[in-house]
């Protein structure tokens, strides 16, 4: 992927750099917010990984402008306000996803994945039945079942494995499975969400069936084979 | 409810002004009243008295005839009309006299009564002030003067006086009230910044009217008072922004560092398991630090909500729902129930964390295999929402202190955490300008956010 590295700090530019480099992405870097407007307008790049403080102009700003030229390139802000609010206004000014400083690498890769995912399958967000492996979910129907067993889940567990299949085979972090699947903006001081995977995974896997949902230790899940 | 109303300045201060109005009016008119009547019916009862006193003289000294003789020789001297007089006998027959009435029998030594005079067949109204008395033979003496302009005026000031009091009370309390509302007027107007500045606006100052009068100074002294607060503020709130910055960014490094370690490098279970470790207390580090700026935003209001209608019962639904895999794991029931409509105006995130918050505090102090109960509603003391569990409960002298930052009781010293969580609850609890109450159960909590 050509991705457009907007941040003013040299040594988190260069951490950032390097782990998207590592994964085969190129990166083109800007320290000056004004500057990197003008390359985005002229370029294109599949996603821009912006920081939300820069010296001349502001992250918010630079967002505002491309979504007002109508430039839908994918947006992640980063920051190091963290706090909920911060959030929301990044998303409000038409960011794509909101990351607050200090972050895991791995957390970066995944949402920079999940982000060139969404510009790209967005003409096959219709399907009505998701597949994967012997999963099959219905999303009209509201049911999953494996090979031909129908699995019973709760709306939330059902909205769980809808996004973990829409994300096969990508890294989905704690914190994506969180704000992709509580309406609200917290912070959950806990690794809940571990409990909710675990028990998720016991009803996919029930009757010895192969295990779909893979832990990252320290980083989050995947669905694979 | 009267103890309330003179406790009020306002009130005071319109009693006092009209008061002390009414007493100065009152005061000045009975001034008037004595220099303008009374004195001059003193002084014309002076000269009814020397009249008396002359004539029982002349009676005592010089017998009855030579008193009839004086008598009548006054009825023909000059200013004949302004005194008056009568001579009865011990048998009731009137011996000499100009009064043309007076009281059959006598009443008391002084009397008013009217003296009519005919000049040239025309009457002229006349009062006079009437000594009555009695001379030594027993005959009874009648000498008056007339006091027909100073009768005249206390009718005219009698007649005026209910007008002047109704005046003086109703200009009274207009003035007091009008004076009172000016004043109350600026002291809302302090008192208005002041709740403002309590709300968290520190940029609020109190009005100035620029007259330099003494709550202009008032003002003044306040508003550098605020300006002080303000500066002393906002160096804390930088000091801390800029440790949190600074911290951050060595967190940052720290974390970036960690996360580029290459397990397969790493070899031995033992190692991995310590970077995993050593991450984790970043992430922790992160969180604390996360937290603890979220509190101070909160508590200092610059959080920037997004107030909508929350349904309690849905909020509580939710979070029910974010902890049931936790709470089964521990063998805890949640419970959750509504009693009535409870829909607040709110900010949903902040009031999902207070309760997130308040939920994971139950279920990590609940006993295993207890219950936990969740309830929304609204009674007659307001809407609320309370979460209840069979642990330990509070000390006494924790009760305190669990809204204080990085406060552990003795249940939480073993339960990990880091002590922000109540603390999170409790400014969240002040934004939404609701009570925060913790109540023991025995056994258990029940944490409570009321609306009244």
């Amino acid at each position: 992927m050509h991705i457009l590295l907007v941040e003013d700090d040299h040594d988190v530019a260069s951490y950032i750099a390097s782990g998207l480099k590592e994964r085969g992405h190129i990166v083109e870097w800007q320290s000056d917010g004004k500057e990197a407007l003008v390359r985005a307008s002229c370029e294109v790049y599949d996603l821009i990984v912006l920081d939300r403080m820069l010296p001349s102009v502001d992250g918010l700003k630079i967002v505002n402008v491309l979504r007002a030229t109508d430039d839908r390139t994918p947006v992640l802000l980063l920051s190091a306000l963290s706090d909920v609010d911060e959030r929301v206004k990044g998303l409000q000014a038409g960011a794509d996803d909101y990351l607050s400083k200090p972050f895991a690498m791995s957390e970066l890769l995944a949402r920079v994945e999940a982000l060139a995912r969404r510009g790209s399958v967005s003409a096959t967000s219709e399907q009505t039945v998701l597949r994967f492996a012997d999963l099959e979910i219905n999303l009209i129907a509201h049911t999953a079942q494996r090979s031909s067993m129908r699995i019973d889940l709760t709306q939330r567990e059902f909205r769980f494995l809808e996004y973990l299949v829409r994300n096969a085979g990508r890294v989905v972090t704690r914190s994506m499975l969180l704000e992709n699947l509580w309406d609200y903006n917290f912070d959950p001081q806990t690794n809940v969400i571990d409990q909710h995977v675990s028990r998720l995974r016991t009803k996919l896997e029930s009757g010895g069936r192969s295990r779909l949902i893979h832990t990252l230790r320290g980083v989050g899940y995947i669905v694979r084979q | 409810m009267t103890g309330y109303l003179l406790k009020s300045l306002s009130v005071r201060l319109t009693i006092l002004y009209a008061g002390t109005f009414c007493l100065s009016v009152t005061l000045l008119g009975t001034a008037y009243y004595w220099i303008s009547v009374h004195q001059p019916r003193l002084a014309i009862r002076g000269l009814a008295d020397r009249d008396f006193v002359a004539m029982q003289a002349i009676d005592e000294t010089s017998g009855r005839a030579a008193l009839i003789d004086a008598l009548r020789a006054r009825e023909q001297g000059a200013g004949g009309r302004d005194h008056f007089f009568a001579l009865v006998g011990r048998d009731g027959r009137t011996i000499v006299a100009n009064l043309p009435s007076w009281p059959s029998r006598q009443e008391s030594r002084w009397l008013e009564v009217e003296a009519d005079t005919f000049v040239e067949g025309e009457e002229i109204d006349h009062y006079a002030i009437l000594r009555d008395g009695t001379l030594k033979d027993g005959a009874r003496l009648l000498t008056a003067w007339d006091a027909d302009e100073v009768l005249a005026r206390e009718e005219q000031l009698r007649a005026a006086s209910l007008w002047l009091i109704g005046g003086t009370i109703f200009l009274g309390i207009c003035g007091a009230l009008l004076m009172t509302a000016a004043i109350t007027k600026r002291l809302d107007a302090i008192n208005r910044a002041a709740l403002m500045v309590m709300d968290g606006d520190l940029s609020q100052r109190v009005p100035i009217k620029g007259t330099g009068d003494d709550f202009d100074r008032l003002a003044g002294t306040l508003n550098v008072m605020l300006s002080r607060i303000e500066m002393l503020f906002e160096a804390v709130r930088r000091v801390s922004d800029s440790a949190a910055h600074e911290l951050r960014t060595p967190l940052t490094r720290l974390i970036g560092h960690l996360d580029r370690v290459d397990l397969d490098m790493l070899g031995s279970e033992p190692r991995k398991s310590s970077l995993f470790a050593a991450m984790q207390e970043a992430e922790r580090l992160n969180r604390i630090l996360d937290a603890t700026l979220r509190i101070s935003r909160v508590e200092g209001r610059r959080y920037e909500a997004r107030i909508k209608s929350v349904d309690l019962a849905v909020l509580a639904e939710d979070v029910y729902d974010y902890y049931r895999p936790e709470a089964d794991r521990r063998s805890i029931a949640i419970n959750v129930s509504s009693q009535g409509d409870a829909a607040i105006d709110g900010d949903a995130d902040l009031l999902f964390q207070a309760l997130s918050n308040l939920v994971y505090n139950a279920i990590k102090f609940g006993h295993s295999q207890g219950r936990v109960t969740i309830l929304s509603g609204t009674d007659p003391n307001g809407t609320f929402l309370s979460v209840c569990d069979d642990g330990p409960g509070l000390t006494s002298g924790e009760a305190d202190y669990v809204t204080e930052r990085f406060f552990r009781g003795a249940a939480g010293r073993n339960a990990g955490g880091d002590g922000l969580g109540l603390s999170l609850v409790a400014a969240i609890a002040d934004w939404h300008r609701c009570d925060l109450e913790f109540v023991n159960s025995a056994p258990g909590l029940v944490v409570t956010l009321r609306w009244t």
